[in-house]
Formats: structure tokens, C-alpha cells, sequence
């Protein structure tokens, strides 16, 4: 959860907004963008010593005048009781019926031989530096079928183990 | 794993997640408060955070909750050890008692760096203080 986020997830929540200079500003958050950019509406300005108020129907801030924001304790929870809830339906929904199973391709698909030269791809090893990878001792593989789907291209998930030896 | 996050701008706050915390702002605050999440920026959630105030050996407490502070104002960002938290040799007192001498210790803070400004400005041949655009 990004300080940004819970600004997001802030909207139309009564919030007060102290810009760099010392005012502050009391009123509900409309909206607010990446800059920290925000709009309120129903606001209670007041002066930075504290001794005058404004009240005005709308306003508009500029994130890089902001020195802080203060918002609700509760936030925070329903922030993330959000998101946990975002992330079950999302994984209910890639649990459909004759989503598992899948075509992916068998983990033994792949030589020692084809990762060593994928590798040496990947890291832009020189020629004199080929023994260098023999070396890598072990390479593991492990392929998680069940995460393809129907949908999904016949890539299995590769997780790929390195264990280096230290002679 | 550790090495895996250079010790950079908010990279070094990972460990810093979930602990209690002080945050110094730019205009003097002292804020206490629990960690809960930064960006690159360094703009900081912190919860529970209650501003402190000083006066000669007492100090007191304010409540404010929840605070997203905008990464530009801080100045500092330590961590509080819990087991020492409450040796301080201060004497903690009502906030309403002590804000008053707060405030007038700010006050006067704020009036020698104007005479500071003022002198700097005739006689050292420095620029003006709070120009425009010098506020942000």
C-alpha cells in the first residue's frame, strides 16, 4: 500500500491538508492525481498563524505545495481489507471450472545443454568464460502446470534454481 | 537478500516498515508515529503518530492519527528503540500546559532569524529571506 494509494483510496473522505507555507485546509477529498494534485470540496481554510478562516465550496491544490495530509484512522484498515478482498475474487476467478490443468509444455522439455546456452544469452558471457557455467553445478527446474490455463500460451511457470559451487 | 537493495534514498527504508518511528519535518516537527509504508519519494505513511512539543525538561504529547507526509519535508527519519523509549530524563506534561511556551519559544526562534536575515541583507550583503518562489 503506497502512500499515493491511500490517498487514492481516500476519496470523499474528510481529510486536512497543511500546505508547506502553514495553511491548512479541512474538507472532503474529491479527487487527486500522482502529483499529489487534489481537489477538495467543503473546505475550511485557515491561515498559517491560526487566527483566520475561509470557508470555501471547492478547491484545488498543488501536490508540491503540500507539506502533509491527515486522514481517518480507519482508512488504513478498509484500505486493506480492500484489497485482500480484490485479490480473492481475482483468484477466484483464475479458478474457474477447466481452468487448470492446461497445456504446458512438460518440464523436461528443456536440456541442460539449451539453458546453459539461454544463459550464457542472457548474461552476454564471453567465449573464454563458457567453463565459467559449466561450473554452475546444479540447475534446477521446476515447472508449475497448474498455473496454465486455458487461456494462457503453452508457457508453464519456470522457476530456475542456481546452486554455485565454491570451488 | 539484504544486498540485493542498494542502500540508496528509499531502498534503506525497507527495514525501517512497521516500526515505530520519529520524523523530523523541515518546519520543526517532531512526529512519532508507526511506519506503515514509502515510496520513492519518501513520502511516508506513518499511523498512530502523535506530535511531541519541548520546553527546557518537559515535554508533551498531541494525538493525530493517521498522517501521509510528503516525502520534500522531511528531515529526518529514525527509528525509536523501544527498550530505552521511556528512560528520557524528561518529565511529561498536559500538552494545553506546555503549548504556550512552545509557542513562544517558536515565536522568538522566528524573530532571531529575522534580525539574522536583516543584518545578513545590510551589512553582509546577502539576499532577502522569503523571496518569491524561496517559500517552496
Amino acid at each position: 500500500m503506497l502512500p499515493l494509494s491511500l490517498l487514492n483510496a481516500a476519496q470523499n473522505k474528510p481529510m486536512l491538508v497543511e500546505l508547506k507555507n502553514g495553511e491548512t485546509f479541512n474538507g472532503h477529498l474529491v479527487n487527486c492525481d500522482n502529483f499529489m494534485n487534489i481537489t477538495l470540496r467543503e473546505v475550511y481554510q485557515t491561515s498559517a498563524e491560526g487566527d483566520r478562516f475561509w470557508k470555501l465550496k471547492e478547491c484545488y491544490v498543488r501536490g508540491s505545495t503540500i507539506k502533509y495530509l491527515r486522514v481517518p484512522d480507519q482508512l488504513l484498515d478498509s484500505v486493506k481489507e480492500e484489497q485482500s478482498r480484490a485479490r480473492e475474487a481475482n483468484r477466484g476467478a483464475r479458478g474457474a471450472p477447466g481452468g487448470r490443468g492446461g497445456r504446458g509444455m512438460p518440464n523436461r522439455g528443456i536440456s541442460h545443454q539449451s539453458l546453459s546456452t539461454l544463459l550464457m544469452s542472457n548474461h552476454s558471457l564471453q567465449e573464454d568464460e563458457e567453463e565459467e557455467v559449466d561450473r554452475w553445478v546444479g540447475v534446477s527446474l521446476e515447472a508449475e502446470d497448474e498455473e496454465c490455463n486455458e487461456g494462457d500460451q503453452a508457457f508453464p511457470t519456470i522457476t530456475i534454481r542456481f546452486f554455485f559451487s565454491n570451488t | 537478500m539484504d544486498s540485493l537493495i542498494p542502500f540508496t534514498t528509499s531502498g534503506a527504508l525497507v527495514d525501517c516498515v512497521d516500526r515505530k518511528m520519529l520524523v523530523i519535518l523541515r518546519d520543526g516537527r517532531k512526529l512519532h508515529g508507526v511506519l506503515r509504508s514509502y515510496d520513492q519519494f519518501a513520502n511516508l505513511v506513518l499511523e498512530d503518530t502523535y506530535e511531541r512539543i519541548y520546553h527546557q525538561n518537559l515535554f508533551a504529547e498531541q494525538h493525530h492519527g493517521l498522517f501521509l507526509i510528503r516525502g520534500e519535508n522531511v528531515v529526518l527519519l529514525g527509528e525509536i528503540d523501544l527498550d530505552k523509549e521511556d528512560e528520557v530524563p524528561l518529565k511529561q506534561v498536559e500538552y494545553h500546559q506546555l503549548e504556550p511556551y512552545h509557542l513562544k519559544e517558536l515565536e522568538m526562534k522566528k524573530r532571531h532569524e529575522e534580525a539574522k536575515a536583516q543584518y545578513l541583507f545590510e551589512h553582509k550583503g546577502f539576499s532577502r529571506e522569503g523571496g518569491e518562489g524561496d517559500g517552496y
